[in-house]
């Protein structure tokens, strides 16, 4: 049952321009196992994103390149598969929601006819046949069937989303990618979607890639999290190490700068300084400017993942394997 | 959309007197007399007063004009030319089949051609081919057409002898003109085609068509090309209404007659009611071909259909 259904081992991915290069995505390793939700957070530009188009096959070249790693996906290197075997496997295995629903739909194309494509695609069947399923997708993503022949200009930000969620699961994914989908929406709505994602997540028993930087969503949804800071993971564990056992100073500083419904402060705490360019990443952790821990060592050292349990990872010279003790 | 078409027409009317006063006053002022220079420098004050007379250029200017949009709203007449002594409209109704073909030939030639390599020079930006495309679409833009004219028979109809250089007799005769006429306007259509599909290209939408697995080139022609459109047909629609006025040099190089040349040979006799006559009937087509394109528009693209349209259900219950 609980299988690895996909393992990310090493993925560095950079974008390369005529006298730069940008390090986005810079040694990302993790395990995703079947019905697991796990959350991406972390800052604008931290690599997320790039990452799950990498998982997609969808790296923009160029500019991007995969320069290292292995994405295994039901036993295929994903890295390694040629455009026409990863086309089978996009839309239909592995799919994507993506962060602005504005956007994301083709203006001139009718809602049931953007879903009726990906089925279409995968499925031998007939138009007529796929477009009755684009009417049930939208039933369940609760926007009314007949809607189907409407453009997307006819619907609102959120239903937007729900379509392009619907979209998504077309086809019944193994696994789900979900970019940012509540970030461009306001909160009533965002409740909505989170809503219809959670209801996915138990009864379709789908796998997913959270990705966002609100940490009030992946307490809803999330199964792990992944803690992304310049390209890498600096922290990995379940929902409950991280939000209660958090080790690695970046994640603490995240923590720290949510505000407290029982304290009264006048400003939140923050996180010094600004993410360092990815064209211009320093030597050792990349944390080292900002991290209020730092020693000589974080300066020189890119610190290895330690292992505090057997879910637990944690990238800083901070803590060693099997010990949780700050030596500082 | 019926209402919106019928309302499209309605403004022709405005559209066109203005054009008619605008022209009319153009030609008032003008000088030289006309009567003088019909009749020669030999007529007589008398002769010349009496053919004022009978042409009723003797009326005051408003007078004149209201006879003109009289004749035009009541028989239909553009008045009469004064070197031949026919009706204005039968003399360019006899002339205007050839520079319809001409220009058709030429926008349907160009229109393929600018498409096919836009669409590559897009896809394949900065790349070989679309380096040559480009470099070939400026030279296309940038040749002035009687002089590609005048290459194109020098090579092949006096060099080669392959093809005729004038009239209209065969098939053959409309290869060098067509070919005149439509290279700037390829041109044209392949910088717009690029431009429109590049600003495309980069649209999240077509992010999610390929995350759907869809093939490159259906990604390419359904998700690219129908959203680039619209732009691409406003410059055909131009080009086309242009190259309608506009073949005068192409026509007089390969002598086809059509309402070009006869426009050029009007103003060089001050047949003024020919002149008239042929700019109202080409801003007629081109206002008629405007709204062609306005209705196309709303094919091409939903969100401008809905906003002719009065919808039952409101356009957001979400």
């Amino acid at each position: 049952m609980n299988e690895k259904l996909l393992e990310v081992k090493d993925l560095v991915i950079h974008y390369f321009t005529d006298d730069e290069e940008a390090c986005a995505v810079n040694g990302i390793s993790f395990d995703l196992k079947e019905q697991e939700v796990v959350g991406f957070v972390g800052e604008t530009g931290a690599g997320k994103t790039t990452t799950a188009l990498g998982i997609m096959g969808l790296v923009p070249a160029p500019p991007g390149k995969v320069l290292n790693g292995e994405i295994i996906f039901e036993g295929k290197d994903i890295v390694k598969l040629s455009e026409a075997e990863l086309r089978k496997i996009r839309g239909d295995k592995i799919t994507m929601i993506f962060q602005d629903p504005m956007t994301s739909l083709n203006p001139v194309l009718t809602v049931g006819e953007q879903i009726a494509e990906v089925i279409l695609l995968h499925n031998k069947i007939s138009r007529k046949e796929a477009i009755e399923r684009a009417k049930e997708m939208l039933e369940m993503v609760g926007i009314p069937g007949e809607r189907h022949e409407e453009y997307p200009h006819q619907f609102s930000g959120g239903m937007k989303q729900r379509v392009v969620i619907a979209i998504a699961l077309a086809c019944s994914p193994a696994l789900l990618i979900a970019d940012e989908p509540t970030t461009a929406l306001d909160v009533t709505i965002q409740a909505q979607v989170l809503a219809l994602m959670k209801r996915l997540k138990t009864d379709l028993k789908t796998s997913m890639i959270m990705i966002t930087h609100d940490l009030g969503v992946v307490a809803e949804i999330c199964d792990k999290v992944a803690i992304i800071y310049a390209g890498e993971i600096v922290e990995f564990g379940t929902l409950a190490e991280i939000f209660e056992d958090h080790r690695h100073p970046y994640t603490e500083g995240l923590f720290n700068s949510i505000p407290d419904l029982d304290v009264d402060v006048a400003r939140l705490p923050v996180i010094k300084g600004l993410m360092p360019a990815p064209t211009n990443l320093p030597d050792g952790c990349k944390f080292y400017p900002r991290c209020p821990y730092a020693t000589e060592r974080c300066k020189n050292e890119n610190p290895d993942r330690v292992t505090i349990t057997d879910t637990h990872i944690v990238r800083c010279h901070l803590f060693r394997s099997a010990e949780s003790i700050k030596e500082t | 959309m019926l209402k919106y078409i019928i309302k499209r027409l309605l403004w022709m009317i405005p559209i066109m007197l203005g054009v008619i006063i605008i022209v009319f006053s153009l030609m008032y002022i003008t000088p030289g007399d006309t009567a003088t220079i019909l009749l020669g420098d030999s007529a007589t004050p008398q002769s010349v007063a009496a053919l004022n007379k009978k042409l009723g250029l003797d009326q005051p200017y408003v007078v004149q004009l209201f006879n003109y949009i009289k004749g035009i709203v009541l028989h239909v007449s553009l008045g009469t030319s004064y070197r031949t002594k026919q009706p204005v409209l039968n003399e360019i109704l006899a002339r205007f089949p050839n520079t319809l073909k001409l220009a058709a030939l030429a926008i349907v030639l160009a229109t393929i051609i600018g498409i096919v390599t836009g669409i590559i020079s897009a896809v394949k930006q900065y790349k070989a081919a679309d380096r040559i495309a480009t470099g070939v679409a400026l030279f296309g833009v940038s040749m002035p057409p009687f002089w590609l004219g005048l290459l194109l028979i020098l090579v092949f109809s006096v060099q080669l002898n392959w093809l005729p250089s004038a009239g209209v007799a065969t098939w053959k005769n409309w290869i060098l003109p067509t070919i005149t006429l439509g290279t700037a306007v390829a041109g044209i259509i392949m910088r717009m085609t690029r431009s429109s599909m590049l600003d495309v290209i980069r649209q999240d939408y077509i992010r999610t068509a390929r995350a759907k697995g869809q093939r490159e080139f259906v990604v390419i022609m359904k998700h690219e090309f129908r959203n680039a459109l619209i732009p691409i047909v406003t410059i055909i629609g131009v080009q086309f209404g242009t190259l309608m006025a506009g073949a005068v040099l192409c026509e007089n190089i390969f002598s086809i007659s059509g309402i070009g040349k006869f426009l050029v040979d009007s103003i060089n006799n001050k047949d003024y009611p020919c002149v008239m006559g042929t700019v109202l009937f080409v801003a007629a087509l081109c206002t008629i071909i405007n709204l062609i394109v306005d209705i196309l528009y709303t094919f091409i693209d939903p969100r401008i259909k809905s906003v002719y349209k009065i919808r039952k259900r409101g356009a957001d219950n979400g």
